[in-house]
């Protein structure tokens, strides 16, 4: 990635320039670039073309991902903080909320994706095997300690982590994870190359559109599936936990009911639903009756595929004929 | 009285770095608080409302007119701060590529015409939203902003003159016509802004937030010309339920906007609302904005227009005089 590199030296120089003229930091470099630099700038990562297939499997219309971030307190130890309380508002997750979440998943019969942060199962190494044990689950891999990689911005580092994740991952899920997602809701513009070099299948952290898509790396196709993620789509921010106190929008039913909006286009365009929750959030007693209802409401309609990300990746992949 | 040195150095030192602090416009600790009457009323006059335009009446006797106005800002903002981070790209790239063609497809249904502020960044990056709204033949292109700068902080007359200008001719390439309108960037305008926009020939505005209803913008207490199409944070979807927004419900949202526009209707005057396709193009969104547009719909007396169909119309029923470079 010798590219960003330069271009930071040229916006660094650039600002250093303005600094020294107006003795104030320019914000807003943006608008000196030329064409070229605002292609170039803008295109680093992008969103290629669509992949959505013809028809999902058995002509489903729809193609549903329940997925589920696994991080527990994973961020809390990235950050070195040591406080008691707040860490068992993470341990929620392992303690009670994913056997919650389980449960569900058991009951409807319906494969899930779960993202691990490494420190999480190392914190708390009963739950990969509680997963695996079911056989229709996927496991993935969602950074070492759900660490921010877009402030740490530091590829050799973020290559460590990323191989200590998947290495520990593979050997409490019996399987080398296959598909990623940026730890802390966050990547870098070193991620994707890394995911590419790790022989990652599929990522899923970036938002450009709600079906499937290829990634393209410096304007060149990657053969790196994305399976979009999508803030409107994520309890995270409505519910969040009893860690960081209550969401933007911290009743339930308000929130399953958006979740069952997008869910309702997704199945009228016949693409792709991923919906993104965390077992020490919607794990609580107070929401995990909403997902029961959610999935009960999904599984009412006709030709809805529940799959992995790694089986709807494949799928995609396949029928676009795409390569590696 | 001995004043050793190094304190007398180290004075000098702070003061003068305050002193430079003061040069540079840091913000002080209410400063307003030491103006004089003069002060006050000269800098609370810059630019302020004039004369309402509500007409007597819409046309074919409409009792209001409403604006639907879409910002696809796309990843401007990002890029406009050096930030190319794929998430931040990917999460504005979502307008071009789901938001601005079905919120497309929503108007085509409804058949309405619709306003499109345009960052000239957003349009050069992605060319075909430009086609495919200009394909419809009723919808308008307007200025916002060259890449979604922040005019405010720049405070730089000459530059700010420069972006506009090179925002309006690449609209103008890409639409067939000049553009008529303006809506700034993150509402911030500087001192310089109504200034340049009357150079530019504008027939109206669309940022300012003194009345509900159309207006003259006064400049130094002078009328300008210019008509004021007032917006409002409160019906604008970013502030709202936006990723930063402070109340993401769809549902409770949309029946504010429903309840704005009831008093719009009562009163005779006009609604716009600000909508951005990255937020209100999700699917969690649009189907309440369809619930809002089948409502205001279901109302006798409703003229949807654009805003330049508005200004135009206003124009002509106040006698005002004809704009610079119309």
């Amino acid at each position: 990635m010798r590219k960003p590199m330069i271009a930071a030296m040229v916006v660094a120089a650039a600002l250093a320039g303005a600094a020294a003229q107006q003795a104030r930091p320019d914000r807003q470099p943006g608008r000196k670039w030329s064409e070229e630099q605002l292609r170039r700038e803008s295109s680093h990562v992008r969103a290629g073309r669509s992949l959505n297939p013809k028809a999902w499997p058995n002509g489903a219309r729809v193609a549903v991902a329940l997925t589920f971030n696994v991080n527990n307190s994973a961020n809390q130890l990235a950050r070195g903080d040591t406080a008691v309380v707040a860490m068992t508002g993470g341990e929620f997750g392992a303690a009670q909320g994913l056997a919650r979440v389980l449960d569900v998943l058991d009951r409807h019969e319906v494969p899930a994706t779960f993202f691990v942060s490494g420190v999480a199962d190392l914190v708390d190494p009963q739950m990969l095997p509680e997963i695996a044990r079911r056989r229709r689950h996927e496991i993935g891999v969602l950074g070492w300690s759900d660490e921010n990689v877009a402030t740490l911005d530091n590829a050799a580092e973020e290559g460590r982590l990323l191989t200590r994740a998947i290495d520990r991952i593979a050997a409490s899920a019996g399987r080398k994870p296959v598909g990623a997602r940026g730890p802390n809701g966050t990547v870098s513009l070193h991620t994707m190359g890394l995911l590419k070099k790790a022989g990652i299948l599929y990522d899923s952290s970036l938002q450009a559109r709600d079906d499937a898509y290829e990634l393209l790396l410096e304007g060149q196709a990657s053969g790196l599936v994305e399976l979009p993620n999508n803030p409107y789509r994520n309890d995270y921010r409505f519910l969040t936990s009893a860690r960081t106190g209550p969401g933007l929008l911290p009743s339930p039913e308000l929130v399953f009911e958006t979740f069952r909006d997008d869910f309702d286009v997704a199945y009228e365009e016949g693409t792709l639903f991923v919906l993104t929750l965390h077992p020490h959030v919607a794990g609580m007693r107070s929401r995990i009756p909403y997902l029961d209802d959610l999935v009960h409401y999904i599984k009412g309609k006709p030709g809805v595929w529940f799959a992995t990300g790694e089986q709807i990746a494949k799928y995609v992949k396949q029928e676009a004929r795409m390569s590696n | 009285m001995r004043i050793p040195l190094g304190i007398l150095a180290l004075v000098v030192g702070v003061l003068g770095a305050v002193a430079a602090a003061q040069q540079a416009g840091a913000p002080q600790d209410q400063p307003g608080l030491k103006w004089s009457d003069d002060q006050l009323r000269k800098v609370a006059h810059h630019v302020r409302a004039g004369r309402k335009l509500t007409p007597k009446s819409w046309p074919n006797g409409a009792r209001v007119a409403v604006c639907l106005s879409v910002d696809p800002d796309n990843f401007t903002i990002p890029l406009n701060a050096g930030n190319v981070n794929p998430i931040a790209i990917s999460a504005g790239e979502y307008g071009a590529f789901e938001g601005v063609p079905r919120m497309l497809k929503l108007f085509d249904k409804h058949q309405i015409p619709v306003s499109f502020y345009i960052p000239a960044v957003a349009a050069m990056l992605h060319p075909e939203m430009i086609r495919e709204i200009a394909k419809r033949k009723h919808h308008e292109v307007a200025i916002h902003g060259w890449i979604h700068e922040n005019p405010m902080e720049l405070d730089d007359p000459v530059e700010e003159w420069r972006l506009i200008s090179q925002a309006m001719d690449l609209l103008e390439k890409q639409w067939g016509r000049r553009p008529v309108g303006n809506r700034n960037p993150s509402w911030t305008m500087s001192t310089h802004t109504i200034g340049l926009l009357k150079k530019a020939g504008l027939l109206y505005d669309s940022s300012l937030q003194a009345m509900d209803e159309p207006h003259e913008v006064l400049l130094d207490d002078q009328p300008t010309g210019l008509i004021e199409l007032p917006v409002n944070w409160i019906i604008d979807d970013s502030p709202m339920y936006g990723t930063a927004g402070d109340f993401p419900s769809p549902r409770m949202i949309m029946q504010t906007f429903r309840d704005d526009f009831d008093l719009a209707y009562k009163e005779g005057t006009m609604f716009m609302l600000t909508m951005h396709p990255h937020i209100t193009g999700q699917r969690t969104r649009i189907g309440q904005l369809e619930e809002l547009i089948r409502y205001m719909k279901s109302k006798p007396g409703v003229w949807f227009a654009t805003a330049e169909e508005i200004a135009k119309w206003i124009k002509q029923q106040s006698g005002m005089p004809p704009t610079a470079g119309q």
